[in-house]
């Protein structure tokens, strides 16, 4: 009965007993026992006695710390920018339900920031890092990082996208100049 | 009029008693949907797309602490003798209704707060015992779309059909039958999830036929098995 790592395994298989290890990633205990989720092949850690599944089918996208999503700004105030999130980077599976995250001033960029719109501005289609999560209803993301922030904007005066030229964005209709938090991946 | 002859215990198709018609499973067969399967029992042929959990937009049936699974049962209208009108009804809402509650308790919706998860599941050719094949697919499909499941959710049914107890229903046995039982389990603990009969066994045979359905549905649990490791290899 007890499984070693690459054993493949299916939903409700016995994979040990609560004694010898703690229920990690796409396992559930039930009855003393740990038993596999999904279809997969399990992982032992030896070291922190910890057992988990390695799912081998493409999995239902969760958002968790550490996770890249895109998103679309919906909202900038003072302090914080409000992001709907559409889906997880690199993932082909739709998220669960409808998600909006926020982007404080202090996670927007690297050094100082005195004005949030001068980062972000409604419409704007972002790459963002989940930094917490607390619920479905309270998402912290940040863009503090090289391959975070705007990856296309829109110009506010007539709504054309923006083309990148160093550290701002030029509109290509009627040559506005604006500033953003721009992605080194920025492909407007 | 159909007339079954039975001759020396076999059956109108020449099976046992407890024999199950040649079935094949396949998994993830569809290139666009989360997860997917196609089966093959006897005269049947179902093919189950699975879209989820995914974001469900009417609002008021959304659940704030779980996922809803709905299912579609659908018969193409070239799966029958006669063309089926396309297009649900009575039956076919019943089937989705059961099918759904019957896939429920193996999947932990929990996980999925105020989402959807869809179940299609398309009828291309009917030989009876389709819901049985309808489900024992939906379920292959649902951990094919990497679903958190207790355990498989396996169907088959039993019956009677002149006069003796058999299992897996045909189509004749079931229309010129005494009784119809199809039952749904989770294998690994034997909780029922779906028992429905149509027509009238005495207590007696009722139990036989509980009994022959259960050990029919451990034969298609292997199945199933086989054809997600055959899909995702050992």
């Amino acid at each position: 009965m007890k499984t070693k790592s690459g054993d493949f395994v299916l939903p409700g298989d016995i994979l040990g007993v609560s004694e010898e290890f703690v229920p990690s990633e796409w396992t559930y205990e039930e009855e003393g026992r740990i038993r596999s989720l999904v279809v997969g092949v399990v992982s032992v850690d030896n070291k922190n006695k910890k057992i988990a599944v390695i799912p081998k089918t493409s999995s239902p996208s969760i958002l968790k710390k550490d996770v890249v999503v895109l998103g679309r700004i919906t909202e900038v105030r003072g302090q914080r920018a409000l992001v709907e999130i559409e889906k997880v980077k690199d993932s082909n599976r739709s998220l669960t339900t409808s998600y909006v995250g926020g982007i404080h001033i202090s996670q927007a960029e690297r050094g100082y920031v005195s004005r949030l719109t001068d980062e972000f501005r409604i419409g704007d289609i972002v790459e963002a890092k989940v930094t917490k999560v607390i619920g479905l209803d309270n998402i912290d993301l940040k863009t503090s990082e090289k391959e975070l922030g705007v990856i296309k904007a829109m110009c506010t005066k007539c709504r054309h996208v923006m083309k990148k030229s160093k550290n701002e964005v030029i509109c290509t209709n009627c040559g506005n100049k604006e500033s953003r938090k721009l992605s080194v991946n920025y492909e407007g | 009029m159909i007339i079954i002859i039975i001759n020396n215990n076999k059956r109108a198709d020449g099976r046992d008693f407890n024999e199950l018609r040649p079935l094949k499973i396949e998994a993830g067969v569809l290139e666009r949907a989360d997860g997917s399967a196609y089966l093959e029992l006897g005269g049947n042929k179902v093919l189950v797309a699975v879209y989820g959990p995914r974001e469900f937009y009417i609002r008021r049936m959304q659940r704030p602490d779980r996922a809803i699974i709905r299912c579609r049962y659908n018969m193409a209208p070239f799966s029958v003798e006669d063309r089926k009108r396309p297009g649900p009804d009575r039956r076919s809402v019943e089937i989705s209704k059961i099918t759904s509650e019957a896939l429920k308790p193996a999947v932990f919706l929990e996980k999925f707060p105020r989402s959807t998860i869809d179940v299609f599941i398309e009828i291309l050719q009917a030989e009876g015992g389709t819901r049985c094949a309808g489900i024992t697919a939906a379920s292959v499909a649902l951990a094919d779309a990497g679903l958190p499941m207790k355990d498989l959710i396996v169907s088959c049914a039993a019956g009677k059909a002149n006069g003796q107890v058999v299992l897996d229903l045909s189509e004749i046995e079931d229309k010129e039958g005494e009784a119809d039982l199809p039952v749904a389990i989770m294998p690994r603990t034997g909780e029922i999830t779906l028992l429905q009969m149509d027509g009238h066994l005495t207590p007696e045979e009722f139990e036989k036929a509980l009994d022959l359905a259960i050990e029919g549905c451990n034969k298609i649990n292997q199945k199933q098995k086989e054809a997600i490791k055959k899909r995702y290899g050992e």
